[in-house]
C-alpha cells in the first residue's frame, strides 16, 4: 500500500471515530467465554447462557448488587464494539447465538497466553518456512518450465505472501513476546538486589545465565535457518527474473526484508542482553560481594550530606590543547570585475531654472530682521518664492545663511510648511566682527 | 602472528595505531575511559604496558581500576591538572550512589529530574543553590532559584560528560559510566573521610581546598557571562 492509501484510511478511522473501551470486568467475561468454549468445545453461546456465564463471571470478579442488569450492559457494550458477535442469521425477535469475534480472540489471547519465543517454537515456525520455501521455489521452476502466469500466481506469489509471510510474522510476535519477558527478568533482578542483596546473588546469576543461553541459542537459530532461506529465496528470485515476473519479484524482496528483520532483532538482543549481563556482573562483583551491608552508599550519601565539611575534589589532567594550524592555503587571484564601457548619453533636462527672486537680498533682509534660527529664515523667505520652486530653494537658502552667520546644529527636526518638508533647526547668530 | 602473542612490539607500534593521538588527547585532556567504549579500552589495556612508562615521563601515571576505566593522573608539573569544581563534585558524588543502587541496572540511566530530586532531598534547597555555585546566593524567589539550580548542574553535567563520567542522552536522561566510581573512592576503604582523603591527597587523586592549584571557577565566570 502506498503511502498516500496509508493517509486516507487513517483519515477515515479518525472520521469515523473508530475507538476500543474494555475494562477488567469485560476482559474477564471475554476470558470466560474463551475458557468455556476451549473445555466445551463449542465457540457458540445461546443468549440465556452467555447472559448466565457473564452473570456468574462478573459476580465472581466485581461482587455488586445487580450483577444480571450489569451483564446485560457488558454484552451490549462488547457487541457495540464487535468483540462480541451475533453469529446466526435469525432476526431480532428470535433468541440467537453469539461468538468471539476475532478482535476478541486475539485480545484474549494477549491476557491468556504467553507467546514467547522459545528455541522449540522458533525451530519449528523456521522449519515450516523452510519447507514453504522449498515448495515456493519448485513450483517457480515449474512455472518456469511451462511458462504459465497462473501458476505463477497461485503456486509461487500466492504462497510466498500467504504461508510464509503469515509464519514470519509469527516468529515475529513471538519475539515481542520474548522482549517482554526480558523486561520482566530485568524487573526481576531488580527486585531480588533491592530485597535481598547479597542474599539474591545465586538467583540472580542463574536468571542472566538462563537467559543468555537462551538468546545465544535463538541467535544461532535464526543465522542458521536464515541462510537457508535467503539462499531459497534468491533461486525463486533467479527464476522470476527472468521470466519477467515483476509481482513475485516484489513478493520475495518483502519476504526477504522481513527475514532480514528477524536477524537484526536477534543480533541486537544479544547484544543488549550481554551489556546487560556485564553491568549485572560488575554490580555484582564490585558493590554487592565488596559491600554486604551497603557501607560504601551510606557514607557516600552522609559526605554529600555533610557538605561543605569535606570540601575534598578530584584532580583530573587538563593539558592545553595542542594547536592545529591551518592548512596552507592557496592564494588564488581574484580578477576584477569588469564590465564594457558604454558612453554616457545626458538625458535632456530642462536647466535648473533662476531664481526669479533676489535670493541672497531676502536672506539678509530675514537675518537683518533678527531671525535667529533656519526655520524662521525659511518661513521669511520661502513665501517670496513662486510655489513650484520652494523645494529646490531650501538648499540654497541654507547654504546662504551657513555663509552669512555662525550656527548650532541642533537635534532637532522642524516642519517647514512653506515645502512640506522638515529640517534640522540650526540656532544662529551673528558673526563677531 | 597468533592469538597468543602481544598485540603490540613496543611503543612505536603503538603510537602508529589510528586510535593513539585521539586517546592520547582524550586522557590528557582528562577523559576518563570505560568498557563503555570498548575498542578504546581494549587498545589501552593492550598498550598499558608501553603507555605507562612513556605517560610517567611526563609526570603522569596512567591508571587501570579495578572498576574497568583508565584516566591519566598528574603528579608532577609537567601535566597540568585542575580540580573539579564544587557543582561538578556534588553532582559526580549524587550520581555514583545511583550507580551503587540496583534500581539504576535496568536502564543505566537516570533523568536529571531525579537527579535534581536527590541533590534537593540530600543538601536542602538553600544549600544546593550556595554549593553549586559559591557566588550565587540563595535567592528568596523559589522559583529563580530552582532554575538556576537547575542550570549550574546541567553547566556541571557537561563537563562531566566530557570527563567520561556520564554520557548526555536524549530527553534529559544521563547515562552512568563506571568512572563514576571515582567519586566513591574516598569513602571506600575507611570509614574515618579524613584518613582517607591524606591518602588520596598523596597519590594525586584529590586536592584539598587550601592547595594552591585552582579549580574551573574561570571557566564558570565566562559561562555565567555567556
Amino acid at each position: 500500500m502506498s503511502r498516500p492509501d496509508h493517509h486516507r484510511t487513517l483519515a477515515r478511522l479518525a472520521a469515523r471515530g473508530a475507538h476500543l473501551r474494555i475494562d477488567t470486568a469485560e476482559i474477564c467475561c471475554l476470558a470466560a467465554m474463551h475458557l468455556q468454549a476451549e473445555a466445551g468445545g463449542s465457540m457458540l453461546f445461546g443468549e440465556e447462557a452467555l447472559a448466565d456465564l457473564f452473570e456468574a463471571t462478573l459476580a465472581a470478579v466485581i461482587p455488586s448488587d445487580n450483577p444480571r442488569k450489569r451483564a446485560t450492559h457488558a454484552i451490549e457494550r462488547l457487541r457495540a464494539q464487535g468483540l462480541v458477535v451475533r453469529i446466526d442469521a435469525a432476526g431480532m425477535v428470535k433468541a440467537g447465538e453469539y461468538a468471539l469475534s476475532t478482535l476478541a480472540q486475539a485480545v484474549v489471547g494477549r491476557f491468556l497466553h504467553n507467546e514467547a519465543l522459545t528455541r522449540a517454537s522458533l525451530d519449528g515456525l523456521l522449519g515450516s518456512v523452510i519447507r514453504g520455501l522449498s515448495e515456493v521455489l519448485v513450483a517457480a521452476q515449474e512455472a518456469a518450465g511451462g511458462g504459465d502466469t497462473e501458476a505463477w500466481r497461485d503456486r509461487v506469489r500466492g504462497p510466498l505472501e500467504v504461508v510464509v509471510s503469515e509464519l514470519l510474522s509469527g516468529v515475529e510476535r513471538r519475539q515481542l513476546g520474548l522482549d517482554e519477558s526480558q523486561r520482566a527478568i530485568r524487573a526481576e533482578i531488580t527486585r531480588l538486589l533491592e530485597a535481598d542483596w547479597l542474599d539474591a546473588l545465586g538467583g540472580i546469576e542463574g536468571l542472566l545465565d538462563e537467559t543468555a543461553d537462551t538468546l545465544t541459542e535463538l541467535k544461532g537459530l535464526l543465522l542458521q535457518h536464515a541462510t537457508r532461506a535467503h539462499g531459497l529465496l534468491d533461486e525463486v528470485r533467479v527464476l522470476a527474473q527472468e521470466h519477467g515476473r515483476i509481482e513475485t519479484l516484489v513478493a520475495v524482496r518483502r519476504t526477504g526484508e522481513q527475514l532480514d528483520r528477524l536477524l537484526a532483532w536477534g543480533r541486537s538482543r544479544h547484544a543488549a542482553w550481554s551489556e546487560y549481563h556485564r553491568a549485572v556482573h560488575r554490580f555484582l562483583r564490585d558493590v554487592v560481594r565488596l559491600d554486604p551491608d551497603r557501607q560504601l552508599s551510606n557514607r557516600l550519601r552522609q559526605a554529600i550530606g555533610e557538605w561543605p565539611k569535606h570540601r575534598y575534589t578530584l584532580r583530573v589532567a587538563q593539558a592545553p590543547r595542542l594547536t592545529v594550524l591551518p592548512p596552507p592555503s592557496r592564494v588564488v587571484a581574484q580578477p576584477a570585475v569588469r564590465r564594457v564601457r558604454q558612453e554616457y548619453t545626458p538625458v535632456d533636462a530642462a536647466p535648473p531654472a533662476a531664481p526669479p527672486v533676489d535670493l541672497a537680498g531676502l536672506v539678509d533682509l530675514a537675518l537683518a530682521d533678527g531671525a535667529d534660527r533656519l526655520s524662521a529664515v525659511l518661513a521669511r523667505v520661502l513665501p517670496q518664492v513662486p510655489p513650484e520652486a520652494r523645494y529646490g530653494m531650501v538648499g540654497r537658502v541654507a547654504a546662504l545663511v551657513a555663509h552669512r552667520s555662525r550656527r548650532t546644529v541642533g537635534a532637532r527636526w522642524i516642519a517647514v510648511p512653506e515645502v512640506a518638508l522638515e529640517v534640522t533647526d540650526w540656532t544662529l547668530w551673528e558673526e563677531d566682527a | 602472528m597468533s592469538s597468543l602473542d602481544p598485540p603490540f612490539a613496543d611503543l612505536a607500534a603503538v603510537i602508529a595505531e589510528d586510535a593513539f593521538p585521539r586517546l592520547d588527547q582524550a586522557l590528557r585532556s582528562g577523559r576518563h575511559v570505560d568498557r563503555r567504549s570498548p575498542a578504546d579500552y581494549q587498545f589501552l589495556e593492550d598498550a598499558a604496558v608501553f603507555l605507562e612508562p612513556h605517560y610517567r615521563r611526563y609526570g603522569a601515571d596512567l591508571v587501570q581500576t579495578s572498576d574497568g576505566y583508565f584516566y591519566l593522573r598528574p603528579v608532577g608539573e609537567r601535566l597540568p591538572a585542575r580540580r573539579l569544581t564544587p557543582a561538578e563534585m556534588l553532582v559526580g558524588q549524587t550520581l555514583a550512589l545511583y550507580h551503587l543502587e540496583p534500581a539504576t541496572l535496568e536502564t543505566g540511566t537516570v533523568s536529571l529530574g531525579q537527579l535534581l530530586e536527590r541533590l534537593r532531598d540530600l543538601l536542602g534547597n538553600e544549600v544546593l543553590v550556595t554549593a553549586l555555585n559559591h557566588r550565587r546566593k540563595a535567592t528568596a524567589a523559589q522559583h529563580l532559584a530552582e532554575r538556576k539550580a537547575r542550570a549550574d548542574v546541567v553547566r556541571a553535567l557537561r563537563r562531566l560528560a566530557a570527563l567520561g563520567f556520564v554520557d548526555l542522552l536524549e530527553n534529559d536522561q544521563i547515562g552512568l559510566r563506571d568512572a563514576l566510581m571515582r567519586f566513591v573512592e574516598p569513602v571506600r576503604t575507611a570509614p574515618d573521610l579524613s584518613e582517607a582523603l591524606q591518602a588520596l591527597v598523596r597519590r594525586g587523586d584529590v586536592a584539598l581546598p587550601d592547595e594552591g592549584e585552582l579549580d574551573d571557577d574561570e571557566v564558570d565566570e565566562d559561562e555565567d557571562e555567556a
